[in-house]
């Protein structure tokens, strides 16, 4: 089986000395930046990417999927004790293990949350290491025009998910499209939408993008809130040894949440939020203690927290069997592979089985390692949380600016990075996401390159895109994704008037 | 619908109909662009304008959508949201226009400090020595390790002097 040898020649990268340092590095910081509000690994891997360039390529993305798994997991420990969730997929965490935290179970509930953390992302990640050599194959029948339509499925469905209304996504990713057009056209060589600044030439960098986005417009987001809703951190009490009745509580929304997540990660169907929603709405439901929903139930905390570690590992099957990045994190780790020159794709499993497999290996170490660093430790990362706000986010724009600085050693950088985190104040003020714009500013140019190709191929015929029974079948997904809720909103406002 | 809830996002549609009149005026603006892309005949069909003009049709369309939305319902996240603290932004913007004013004149570790101070003030903080002493210090480490350790370009001003 071709999944075993990969794996075998995958763990002997990541169990040699320097696999495991980098996966300690990256577990390490994505726990750190996880626990910490208004950081993620999304923006890490952002500000990381100029910083490895000189690192062998497969330790660096060994470090980077140790950072975005341990955003996962350092994003609940917040979420219980904070109540301000890290990261959007641990929204539904913080609702009952905040609760929980507060009628004095928080060592519980951040119990139930590594362990089914770790449960969740071992299943998936297993399931990733059988199912990334069948979509491999699946892809290698893919031409351009199959692969505009995935990317335009891709845009549709990310917009459609994550934010207050489709508009509001869709605004998010044109934005992101509109941005990245900015350059030379690779093709022609024509300058586009440079304004004829030199420095533009190249395009508006992902990292600016990001870091601009989530740092700096996170930075403004909070200090215009000035002190509303200040944050109680709630101290952990109670034993991280779950009682036999926790356990039994908690192993089936474990296996519960990793059957729901896994599956909404792997589709393009663009991150954990819904997958969480769904196992808390499953949870509430299978319940033998519903009074204790809303008051701080094991079972709310158990299944969404699965469910965000599997869809975090399924998320990786489109981004490295088709390069199709449907997360703020996989956006980004997309730019580091094109920083590497490598196209994430079918091929990338055939040029460099050592990378893929290298780092799908280093995912179920990172796992245990990720357990044992917030299980026994939750404490020494508790304190973090007990960082000033004026310090905490003095030093994200220190190193927010040293990131987009060292891009291009240039300054004009750091004056867009401004603008773009204006920008982002804006969008999380008015409840646009902004992930979408991200995707849309990586995957644009590509997608663009895939439909001039099928364009060049089929000589202008339009047509190809609904000729091609699979494209075909695509495009009709991602209008459905469009149209499908305004048919919907539409048929219940009839219904109700 | 209450009297209330109406007031609460009136407020917020008219910042969701500057952001949809924005988006309007980024997609005109980018469909202007386009036709300024110069085109070699051998790209006739599908040369550099063919994606700009599906994006830049595609904003117009979604920022009539938007502008709708604004209309019809209520904004979905911004009715919870405090008034603005306009103070706060000023310090940011300006701790990051001045660190890329004066990056490459004084250096990263003093920019960078300037910008640790002005963004801790705007979170409230009045200890303004203390931010200083932490904002150099966290500076220091960082253009030192950076430069020394990693091999990137990073100028120090007056700290060059020092390695």
């Amino acid at each position: 089986m071709e999944a075993l040898s990969g794996l075998a020649e995958g763990f002997a990268v990541a169990l040699a000395p320097q696999g495991l340092f980098w996966a300690f590095v990256g577990v390490l910081l994505g726990t750190l930046v996880g626990v910490l509000p208004g950081i993620g690994p999304a923006l890490t891997v952002a500000l990381l990417l100029p910083v490895t360039l000189k690192l062998d390529p497969t330790f660096a993305f060994i470090m980077f999927a140790g950072i975005y798994y341990g955003g996962m997991y350092g994003g609940s420990t917040t979420a219980i004790l904070l109540n301000t969730p890290g990261e959007s997929s641990s929204i539904i965490t913080a609702v009952e293990g905040n609760l929980m935290a507060r009628r004095g179970r928080g060592a519980s509930a951040l119990a139930t949350a590594a362990i089914g953390s770790f449960v969740a992302g071992t299943l998936a990640t297993l399931a990733l290491s059988l199912l990334a050599p069948l979509i491999v194959e699946l892809a290698l029948i893919f031409g351009p025009a199959e692969y505009f339509a995935l990317m335009v499925l891709a845009f549709t469905t990310v917009s459609a998910v994550l934010g207050g209304s489709l508009p509001r996504g869709l605004a998010s990713l044109l934005l992101g499209l509109a941005l990245g057009l900015v350059g030379i056209d690779l093709q022609s060589g024509q300058a586009r939408f440079t304004l004829g600044v030199r420095e533009l030439f190249g395009g508006i960098h992902v990292v600016v993008m990001a870091v601009g986005l989530f740092a700096v417009g996170e930075t403004l987001y909070m200090a215009a809130r000035h002190r509303a809703g200040r944050d109680e951190i709630i101290p952990i009490s109670g034993s991280i040894w779950m009682t036999r009745e926790e356990w039994a509580r908690s192993w089936k929304p474990w296996l519960r949440g990793t059957v729901l997540g896994f599956p909404f990660g792997a589709l393009p169907a663009g991150g954990a939020e819904i997958p969480t929603f769904l196992s808390y709405m499953v949870e509430k439901r299978l319940t033998k203690h519903p009074e204790e929903f809303g008051k701080g139930a094991i079972e709310g905390v158990a299944g969404p927290e699965a469910a965000n570690n599997a869809a975090a590992a399924g998320v990786l099957v489109p981004l490295l069997t088709l390069g199709l990045p449907t997360s703020a994190t996989a956006a980004i780790m997309l730019a580091a592979f094109q920083q590497y020159g490598l196209q994430p794709g079918p091929l990338l499993f055939t040029n460099a089985p050592q990378l893929v497999w290298g780092l799908i290996a280093s995912l179920y170490v990172g796992n245990l390692m990720l357990l044992v660093l917030n299980l026994p430790l939750a404490g020494v990362w508790v304190r973090l949380l007990a960082i000033p706000r004026p310090l905490l986010y003095g030093g994200i724009l220190v190193f927010a600016g040293l990131g987009t600085y060292t891009l291009n050693n240039s300054t004009l950088d750091v004056v867009i990075l401004y603008i773009i985190g204006v920008v982002g104040f804006v969008m999380r003020r008015f409840g646009f996401p902004v992930a979408p714009a991200i995707i849309g500013l990586i995957l644009g140019p590509l997608a663009e390159q895939q439909l001039r190709r099928a364009l060049a191929i089929s000589q202008g015929d339009m047509s190809v895109f609904v000729t091609h029974p699979l494209s075909a079948a695509l495009l009709a997904l991602a209008a459905a994704a469009i149209i499908g809720p305004i048919l919907w909103r539409w048929r219940n406002a009839r219904r109700t008037a | 619908m209450t009297i209330q809830a109406e007031g609460g996002s009136r407020r917020a549609d008219l910042g969701s109909f500057l952001i949809a009149a924005a988006l309007g005026a980024l997609g005109l603006f980018m469909l202007w662009e386009t036709f300024s892309i110069p085109v070699a005949i051998s790209y006739a069909r599908v040369g550099p304008r063919a994606f700009p003009v599906l994006v830049s049709s595609a904003l117009l369309l979604n920022a009539l959508w938007l502008a709708w939305e604004a209309w019809r319902a209520p904004a979905p996240a911004s009715a919870e949201e405090p008034p603005i603290y306009w103070p706060a932004l000023a310090w940011i913007s300006a701790g990051l226009l001045l660190e890329a004013a004066l990056l490459e004149r004084i250096g990263f570790p003093l920019s960078a400090a300037l910008l640790f101070m002005l963004t801790a003030r705007a979170f409230g903080s009045t200890a303004i020595l203390r931010d200083a002493g932490i904002g150099l210090a966290l500076a220091l480490i960082a253009w030192f390790g950076f430069t020394q350790g990693l091999g990137l370009t990073l100028p120090g001003g007056p700290f060059d002097a020092l390695i």
